[in-house]
């Protein structure tokens, strides 16, 4: 319904002509009305931030004789793997299964492997990461670990 | 930094003398851009402290595989927005929401962080941002709040000048819009 009065009855108040008829909720203007963040850090947290870079394992040199051993030992487990796979086959074989991995292997993946393929950072839009040499990506690993474990990986 | 400083600080972070301190330099000169890149996605102090942690350290150790086919810069960039992002994702698995209901959970949780001194105004905004889309999000909070430069932001982004400024332009709106109707 269209009204004209634009003069109070009662009061004697005015408004301009057709300012009901005109009238429209103005846009908030947020460059006009230029906002921060509201976010705040505690105090000298940028002169006391330090970063710990974990310490790295080191890399031993083998002499000679070291290495020999080395070899040995290594052909020794591998005897030892051989005649256990022997044992084990004459047992019915368990079917794989990927909750019975290791949680912590899988961590360990996560922590130290993952994050160090060469293409791990790709010129794309959309976020993914790729694998070059395996199979699985971080996601499909998230979905197949449970909640405790990816609780304590949130938590690193 | 100039190109030849840059060059200069990589050199001396892959050599086996000089990493330690080179490093440190590098910390100095990036920790509040990145800290406030991944504060703008994650919203919370302790989060981002931990995230910026994480992104330091693969800085570290990845530096060498860096190439030097962008600014350095855009490829710390990268590494903190992967990290953020996965971060993200991780927290949602966590509690079993999208990543849309995750952005509401995070927003709303910002009325009882002592690290968040915003009015209600700007408690509105980071709502607003909230719904946007993760591209306009991050258009909008780099240009918005850390009026970065488009030209800096194509760098950055890998993205084209005139659909950077497309994206914002949508986003503003949006968030103009949320202000409007809440």
């Amino acid at each position: 319904m269209k009204s004209n009065k634009h003069i109070s009855d009662k009061s004697g108040f005015k408004v301009p002509k057709s300012y009901f008829e005109d009238f429209e909720i103005k846009r908030f203007d947020i460059e006009k009305h230029k906002q921060s963040s509201g976010f705040s850090v505690p105090e000298n947290y940028f002169d006391d931030f330090e970063v710990k870079i974990p310490q790295q394992r080191k890399l031993v040199n083998l002499n000679e004789k070291q290495k020999s051993f080395a070899i040995a030992a290594s052909l020794l487990l591998l005897l030892g793997s051989l005649l256990l796979g022997l044992i084990l086959k004459s047992k019915p074989q368990q079917e794989f299964n990927f909750s019975k991995i290791d949680q912590s292997v899988i961590e360990d993946y996560l922590e130290y492997e993952m994050f160090m393929e060469n293409d791990l950072y790709v010129e794309n839009e959309d976020f993914f990461f790729k694998f070059s040499s395996k199979n699985l990506s971080q996601n499909e690993i998230i979905d197949n670990m449970d909640d405790s474990s990816l609780e304590q990986l949130i938590d690193y | 930094m100039e190109i030849e400083e840059e060059k200069d600080l990589i050199n001396r972070l892959c050599s086996v003398d000089h990493a330690h301190k080179a490093f440190a330099e590098l910390v100095d000169i990036y920790k509040e851009r990145l800290y406030w890149h991944i504060r703008y996605m994650l919203k919370n102090h302790e989060d981002t402290d931990d995230v910026l942690q994480n992104v330091f350290i693969k800085i570290y150790k990845n530096i060498h595989k860096f190439k030097g086919d962008s600014r350095l810069y855009s490829w710390m960039y990268r590494i903190a927005k992967n990290e953020s992002l996965t971060f993200l994702k991780k927290r949602s698995k966590i509690l079993k929401i999208s990543n849309e209901e995750l952005q509401t959970h995070i927003v709303n949780n910002l009325e009882s962080d002592v690290y968040f001194e915003g009015n209600q105004i700007q408690l509105q905004l980071q709502k607003a941002i909230s719904t946007l889309p993760e591209k306009q999000r991050e258009v909008f909070q780099l240009r918005y709040f850390e009026e970065m430069k488009y030209k800096d932001m194509a760098e950055l982004l890998d993205t084209s000048e005139s659909a950077l400024k497309s994206n914002y332009h949508h986003a503003s709106k949006k968030v103009e819009d949320y202000l409007k109707s809440h």
